[in-house]
């Protein structure tokens, strides 16, 4: 029978010498064949455990999948795409401020400079932080890295990658409308 | 093991350890202390210094054969090896009762699937009256696999509660309560309690009608107590069963318990490893122990075989004969026909409804009390079973016990089946 590993491990010798590495030479009468063995793993005794990890093993595996689609969010429901949506009135936009609404999945700024309106993506490109219209310099402003932006969403500095994508906007007697660019 | 563990790291020291320099002689000096550990000349140096720790050799198995990692984790934490030779000397005595010592393993297997289950549900569910009924019903039909989770929860809380109610018994039977294990006892009647106290928070969780009346019935019992209502109103967080109760029954069920549990049901563990696990009274001296077979990897890889059954088991029941969704809790609703509460509360449940004349239901209270206090303090009653003495008085007192339970549960059942 083989033996695993441990032949020479500290309690084996530590029966069989009395003390691994530092035998006194006498070696106790009473130790006999049983205590000298307790220190061996046989093949056969770790038999129970290799049948008994393979088959845990194969639950847990098993157990796993069911697990994992679980914890992966189910897909959200699917909503028509609209072209064009009314989201609200114009009174809510004043001249000199911004507003944001949800336009399908986008979140869609709509400013209002000077009585000219606006649409853009009111996400920025830097790392996804709401943008703001700010008066008193008169350009969308990011408040989270200080990223700055026109009102038709081009860079003018900070350090957003790409400009805001453009949104279509107008007003229909007293609705604000969005609608794809 | 460990002795043997500790006299070789004694060995292991070529001498004595190094007398300790005088350094607290001269404890106001402040110049830099010696970068190196020269005892004989930081006598001389003033400043504070520690000798090198004198340990035996960093790794005593070096000259044996191992995995790098093993190599690796020996090199550094060798220190813990006689922990793991202390854990290696626990062994379990075979008998011809041996087959119960497996629901203790059972009860915490079963837990453990609950904690992995309760996180799961955990990511979907909505603790509050308007979204936990839909956030419920959405795990079960939206969700991937949500309603397997979710009949594994439920099935396996049963099977847990189950499980600590055979492992009770059982050791009460072997009287493995006994000294030197009162304690085990104890933590293990507290661990009974905890789990009790999860089934009745859980339940209210669905937010569907039968959880809603179950734990309207089950707040209300303090009532007939004097200052119950104090009880009450803190259960419920109002004056009714609500969109209140709903909240703190979940933080109780997926904070508070949780918490306690996972502290007593350490020591209770902590308990098994230091006092091992008893043989039934007399069995040593009659010879009736056939041997002893090491926990650590014996009776944990048989342990794991019963896991597996008790896994099976679980999935097929979840399976099979799933728990119901029902309909949402509705507080101006009629109670609906028939309502009970879970199995393992029948039998206080049928005890309330017997004792149904004047005073009667604080009297089944106070029984159910007292007997709950007699119960954990057994141990210490039962002296004659600590003395290594047969105490038939206490099987018939269990037996007593086993017989009301089990006869006031089958009525139940006669009277509103499953």
């Amino acid at each position: 029978m083989a033996q695993t590993g441990n032949f020479k491990s500290p309690s084996r010798l530590e029966s069989l010498e009395g003390g691994a590495g530092s035998s006194t030479g006498a070696v106790p009468a009473g130790k006999a064949r049983e205590a000298s063995m307790s220190g061996v793993d046989f093949e056969r005794r770790s038999f129970l455990g290799k049948v008994v990890g393979g088959i845990g093993a194969v639950v847990a595996a098993s157990t796993l999948y069911p697990v994992v689609k679980f914890i992966m969010p189910p897909a959200a429901k699917e909503v028509a795409e609209v072209d064009e949506l009314v989201v609200g009135k114009a009174s809510e936009v004043p001249p000199d401020s911004g507003k944001i609404y949800q336009f399908n999945k986008d979140k869609v700024i709509i400013v209002n400079k000077a009585g000219s309106l606006t649409a853009v993506s009111a996400v920025c490109t830097h790392l996804g932080c709401l943008v703001q219209w700010k008066a008193d310099e008169d350009l969308i402003y990011c408040a989270c890295h200080g990223a700055r932006y026109t009102e038709n969403g081009e860079i003018i500095s900070g350090p957003q990658p790409l400009p805001l994508a453009q949104f279509a906007v107008r007003v229909e007697g007293d609705d604000l409308v969005i609608s794809k660019a | 093991m460990a002795e043997e563990n500790n006299n070789q790291a004694m060995a292991g020291k070529p001498a004595p350890a190094k007398p300790k320099p005088a350094a607290p002689a001269k404890p106001a000096a402040k110049q830099a202390a010696p970068a190196k550990p020269k005892p004989a000349a930081s006598s001389a140096k003033p400043g504070v210094y520690k000798p090198a720790e004198v340990r035996a050799d960093a790794n005593p198995f070096k000259e044996s054969k191992m995995s790098g990692i093993t190599q690796w984790v020996q090199e550094r934490y060798s220190v813990l090896n006689p922990v793991i030779d202390y854990m290696k000397k626990k062994e379990v005595p075979q008998h011809r009762l041996s087959f119960w010592y497996y629901f203790g393993g059972l009860t915490l297997f079963f837990f453990m699937i609950q904690v992995v289950t309760g996180l799961l549900l955990l990511l979907y569910y909505r603790p509050t009256d308007a979204e936990a009924f839909a956030r419920f019903v959405m795990i079960q039909t939206e969700v991937p696999y949500g309603w397997l989770i979710r009949q594994v929860h439920a099935w396996s809380a049963n099977l847990m509660v189950l499980m600590a109610f055979i492992h009770m018994f059982s050791t009460f039977f072997m009287k493995s309560y006994r000294k030197p294990r009162e304690m085990m006892w104890v933590s293990g009647f507290v661990l009974l309690l905890l789990t009790l106290g999860f089934g009745f928070t859980g339940y209210l969780l669905p937010w569907n009608e039968l959880a809603f009346f179950a734990t309207q019935i089950g707040t209300e019992v303090p009532l007939v107590m004097p200052g119950g209502d104090i009880i009450v109103q803190i259960l419920r967080g109002g004056e009714e069963v609500g969109a209140e109760t709903l909240t703190r029954m979940f933080a109780m069920h997926v904070v508070l318990l949780p918490g306690i549990l996972m502290l007593v049901l350490t020591a209770h563990l902590m308990l098994v490893q230091v006092l091992g696990t008893s043989a039934p009274i007399g069995y040593k001296e009659a010879g009736l122990i056939k041997g002893y077979e090491k926990f650590f990897p014996t009776f944990l890889a048989k342990d794991a075989i019963g896991w597996f059954i008790g896994f099976a088991l679980v999935i097929y029941l979840a399976i099979m004969f799933p728990w119901e969704i029902g309909v949402k809790a509705d507080a101006l609703a009629a109670a609906p026909q028939g309502i009970k509460p879970e199995w393992y509360f029948w039998a206080q449940f049928q005890l309330l409804k017997d004792f149904a004349f004047e005073g009667g239901e604080l009297l089944a209270i106070i029984l159910f009390t007292v007997g709950g206090i007699v119960w954990v303090l057994v141990p210490f009653i039962d002296k004659k079973a600590s003395r290594e003495e047969r105490s038939p008085m206490f099987t018939i007192f269990g037996l007593v016990v086993l017989a009301f339970m089990l006869i006031e549960t089958y009525r139940v059942y006669l009277e509103y089946g499953w």
